[in-house]
């Protein structure tokens, strides 16, 4: 009984290899797809955060495309000059789980809880000019135990 | 002192009549709504309607045509945003990012003082299964306007609406102006805005085309299919420089014309990172004006420099009947597709 659960285990989570985190760390998943250039409009801000946080903040990117290859996805992530882990869901396991509606978007979580989906920043909104850091503002106040400014803000991206 | 005074009364007159004279012929390229400029727009808006077959309406025709002027001092425009595969020589297409059905999109052209009424759908939604549905914006030159408001980005499915009023004459580029503004250029998302004086262009030509260069950076992906490549866009290494989209368009169907007729070329280099050095090989550009306004003219010359975003308006009789090739003097561009030819029979 035991093999078969192990076996229904592996099945299940081998088109979704996530790292298992490290208990009551918070979490940011990006949602991006390689052919989809609005990530670049979030460079460095997200680049900054990813920086900022590495010790405080896992942050996994995540492509629910299926024609996102491995090479494509790495490429990219090389272009982006971004050091952040993957996951192909392609199963879209965590698309239906956390509904983000565009890629770009992220989603916070503190202990499986969301306390922020949508927006990296407002750039694209305003020619390029970032007004509201909306994950950053919400990554200070998760990280300080205090509520979350804004709880979400749309993105601009590729549907998902 | 009598023949001192008519001479001096000869001289006033001359310079009186001389300087109406100017003033009027200036006056017919002057810029802005009865030579007033018309500055800003109502703010845009987007609606979620349903889209006409069509995905272009108004002035609009795809190069080397160009459309008839609309009547009135106001006009509609609708150029619709399509993910559409694209052929750009017999074996190579690609899924482009499209103003209207084709890559240039659509010669827009307009008057001065008209006022455009300008829709936009974002279509990108209806083509999923082979393109991510993204978000798209346009951005006239020939516009004076508020670009975080008229050329903000809409998301697939939704439509634009705003206006402008064409102020000054010239030949002028639009482009999707969303991030990341080179790949959607490259993709695809640039064309022509032919803005003609209130009174029209002086002087009478036998023929009018237009011509936009743009570069094509793409890398395969598969046996056949190509993908845009925006590592070979920013180290400037384009796989096309065509004319109209197309590589050596018009080598195998040149344009017709006749020994003796007099042409206007409306040239815009789309870019996205290269000059252009226009030349038609044969003959020598009697009329230029830079940046398609009159009031720029040049005469007498052999290659229009057209950095990019650049137009022009170019002028010459055809000499004699014979094969006239027209291209981007920078040779490397000739190899890569930016060559055509035009017959004069």
């Amino acid at each position: 009984m035991k093999s078969l659960l192990l076996a229904i285990a592996i099945v299940i989570t081998a088109g979704f290899n996530i790292k298992a985190a490290a208990p009551g760390k918070v979490k940011v998943y990006l949602f991006i797809q390689t052919r989809c250039p609005c990530i670049y409009s979030h460079k460095e801000t997200f680049g900054k955060l990813l920086k900022t946080y590495r010790n405080q903040v896992e942050f996994t990117a995540v492509f629910s495309d299926s024609k996102d290859s491995d090479k494509d996805i790495q490429e990219l992530m090389r272009d982006l000059g971004w050091k952040m882990p993957y996951v192909r869901d392609t199963g879209h396991r965590l698309l239906m789980r956390l509904h983000p509606r565009v890629s770009t978007d992220v989603v916070l979580l503190d202990a499986g809880k969301v306390l922020y989906k949508g927006a990296i920043d407002d750039g694209p909104s305003n020619m390029g000019m970032v007004k509201h850091f909306y994950l950053q503002d919400a990554l200070e106040a998760c990280l300080q135990h205090l509520p979350v400014p804004v709880p979400s803000a749309p993105g601009k991206g590729c549907l998902l | 002192m009598k023949r001192d005074k008519t001479s001096c009364w000869l001289i006033i007159l001359a310079a009186t009549l001389f300087t109406a004279c100017y003033s009027n012929t200036d006056n017919k390229y002057a810029a802005g709504k009865g030579g007033k400029i018309v500055y800003g727009a109502p703010e845009a808006y987007i609606t979620d309607e349903a889209i006409p077959p069509a995905a272009i309406a108004g002035p609009a025709a795809y190069a080397p045509a160009i459309p008839s002027l609309a009547d009135g001092d106001t006009v509609a425009i609708r150029v619709d945003v399509l993910h559409k595969k694209i052929s750009v020589s017999d074996e190579v297409s690609f899924w482009a990012w499209t103003f209207g059905d084709e890559v240039p999109g659509p010669v827009l052209r307009v008057r001065v003082g008209q006022t455009v009424k300008f829709t936009m759908a974002n279509r990108s939604n209806l083509t999923a299964e082979v393109s991510p549905p993204m978000p798209h914006s346009i951005d006239f030159h020939a516009a004076l306007v508020n670009p975080h408001d008229k050329y903000r980005s809409i998301a697939p499915g939704a439509t634009l609406h705003f206006q402008w009023t064409a102020n000054y004459p010239g030949v002028f580029m639009y482009h999707c102006g969303t991030p990341v503004i080179l790949q959607h250029m490259i993709a695809g998302m640039t064309g022509m805005v032919i803005v003609e004086p209130a009174g029209g262009f002086p002087g009478t030509v036998n023929r009018e085309l237009a011509i936009v260069q743009n570069e094509f950076y793409l890398k395969p992906m598969g046996d056949t299919a190509y993908q845009t490549d925006v590592a070979g866009a920013r180290a400037r290494q384009p796989m096309f420089v065509t004319f109209n989209g197309q590589y050596r368009r018009y080598m195998q169907s040149p344009i017709a014309v006749k020994a003796g007729e007099r042409v206007r070329l409306y040239v815009l280099n789309a870019g996205a990172n290269l000059t252009s050095a226009f030349h038609v090989v044969g003959v020598i550009f009697d009329k230029v004006w830079i940046d398609g306004n009159p009031r720029n003219e040049m005469q007498g010359m052999q290659t229009v420099l057209l950095g990019p975003s650049s137009g022009a308006i170019l002028e010459f009789t055809v000499p004699e009947k014979g094969i006239y090739a027209f291209v981007d003097h920078s040779f490397a561009s000739v190899e890569q597709g930016a060559i055509g030819l035009i017959e004069a029979k």
